[in-house]
């Protein structure tokens, strides 16, 4: 007879350790990721639909709509920060025999995103 | 963090060890242990002491006693630590949890059962494959340097497990090839000497292998060695992808 | 035994990965402008409707959109695995179709526009 002692995994162990807490709010980034991308689909179909942007307008106005827009700006920031982080963890580059430390890369990532946010900005504004 | 050692003064540390004694009694408990500071032990040596001095009955794993066998690993308050380098000064004057590595079967007190560690360990196929076998009269496989440098890292695991006590998948789902295996098996496909990530990809492409794997990151937090097993396996997920996309567009065409 | 080669666990993860690098370098920008940037008048719509009918702006949106999902999709099915709640994360035709017919979506308006 087995007498081999289990322990099973608590349900609430992504709460119990801050690691955890931080891989668990990082995942969950994914759903504010898909309400824009919904929010993007709606925008999308009143332009075609309605060939109007004054009642979307009207909405986005709403302080309800900036509130949202600022909650998933912060959930949006949250996964752009550290998915760049962690993206010279896959896209490894070696110079010889030395690999060329994360960070590096990682600067490199985030200028690049500085520079694609001005350009779309610039070429939506202006 | 190291405090002076008290010497004569007497200092003690309390350790909560968790046992489990199957031929006496089926509940695990906890069993407080009043030990002698000493700024220079580690855990192990506490334990030690308690099993030489105080309760015989304690059962644990331990050989080298300096960080490179991988026998001694434990949860050292709920986090999984090489017991060889946990010095007791890091916690003193609060008492220790000590338990055995999370997510395996507890054979008896800290001895937990290995055996599915044992068995993935084969199944990614650790070992060399050679990319254009010969034989041993046609002399050595050169490598360069920087080719040695690729995989190194990943070469340096002393399989203490202390990953698969810090991986929630593997918590979840046992059937997880978990991080030391696929980290493994990842410095095997990236030996230039090698040719067998095709023939890994059984284990490793698997659903329990690489794909089952979010991203936690714990157990390169934990590595004593600095193995960096999160990292091995985005490069995995990354080679096995753009490798699956050649299969897909060129079927039949041997990788390498 | 079938092939590991044969499953789809790589291409749902390369979807991933493109939807996760399109949220994390596009959708901060695109939310000040939805978020503040029209509200605040930088933007008016009739300069927006201009915009959305540039066929640059329309592969931007259907990227956009399209991606995105699919890297929710296999991050949020994972994620309720990881939250005890196996059974949900395992029915991979709830997700990834979700995306489909967002991208499918997308697709056919932008084309309307």
């Amino acid at each position: 007879m087995n007498r081999e002692h289990l322990r099973v995994l608590p349900a609430d162990w992504w709460l119990r350790k801050r690691s955890y807490s931080f891989f668990m709010m990082r995942e969950l980034t994914s759903l504010a990721v898909a309400a824009y991308a919904v929010f993007l689909l709606a925008l999308v179909a009143t332009a075609a639909e309605a060939g109007s942007f004054t009642r979307f307008f009207e909405w986005l106005r709403h302080p309800v709509s900036v509130g949202l827009h600022l909650v998933a700006l912060s959930m949006v920031l949250f996964h752009s920060i550290t998915w760049i982080k962690l993206m010279p963890e896959s896209l490894v580059v070696w110079r010889g025999e030395e690999r060329i430390p994360g960070r590096l890369i990682a600067a490199g990532g985030f200028a690049g995103w500085i520079v694609v946010s001005v350009l779309v900005a610039f070429l939506a504004l202006r | 963090m190291a405090r002076p050692d008290p010497g004569e003064t007497g200092a003690t540390v309390i350790l909560e060890v968790f046992r489990y004694l199957p031929d006496d009694e089926w509940d695990p408990r906890f069993q407080g242990y009043e030990v002698p500071y000493h700024s220079d032990w580690v855990i192990l040596d506490a334990l030690n002491h308690i099993r030489n001095w105080i309760d015989p009955t304690l059962s644990f794993r331990w050989s080298c006693r300096m960080g490179v066998c991988g026998s001694c690993g434990m949860m050292v308050n709920g986090e999984p630590k090489l017991t060889c380098e946990g010095f007791l000064s890091e916690y003193y004057p609060d008492p220790i949890r000590v338990e055995p590595l999370a997510y395996f079967p507890v054979v008896k007190d800290l001895v937990i059962n290995l055996d599915d560690f044992m068995a993935k360990l084969p199944a990614v196929k650790s070992w060399l494959i050679p990319q254009d076998p010969k034989p041993l009269s046609e002399g050595e496989y050169l490598q360069s340097p920087a080719e040695l440098a690729q995989y190194k890292r990943f070469s340096m695991c002393i399989n203490c497990m202390l990953c698969y006590s810090a991986c929630p998948v593997y918590g979840l789902d046992s059937s997880f090839v978990g991080p030391a295996a696929l980290a493994l098996a990842h410095r095997y496909n990236l030996d230039s000497r090698d040719g067998g990530q095709r023939d890994r990809a059984e284990a490793v492409m698997s659903h329990e292998g690489i794909w089952e794997c979010t991203y936690v990151g714990d157990c390169t937090r934990v590595c004593p060695k600095d193995v960096d097993p999160a990292g091995a396996i985005q490069m995995a997920k990354l080679s096995y992808a753009t490798d699956w996309v050649r299969s897909v567009l060129l079927p039949g065409r041997k990788r390498r | 035994m079938t092939s590991p080669y044969r499953s789809t666990d790589p291409l749902w993860w390369l979807l991933f990965s493109a939807g996760g690098v399109v949220a994390a370098f596009l959708f901060p920008v695109t939310v000040v402008l939805t978020g503040i940037a029209i509200p605040a008048g930088w933007l008016t719509e009739e300069s927006l409707l201009a915009l959305v009918r540039h066929p640059l702006a329309r592969l931007y949106l259907f990227v956009l959109i399209s991606l995105p999902l699919f890297h929710w999709a296999h991050r949020f099915r994972y994620a309720l695995v990881d939250l005890g709640l196996g059974s949900l994360g395992r029915q991979k035709v709830l997700f990834y179709g979700a995306a489909g017919l967002g991208t499918l979506l997308a697709g056919w308006l932008l084309i309307r526009l």
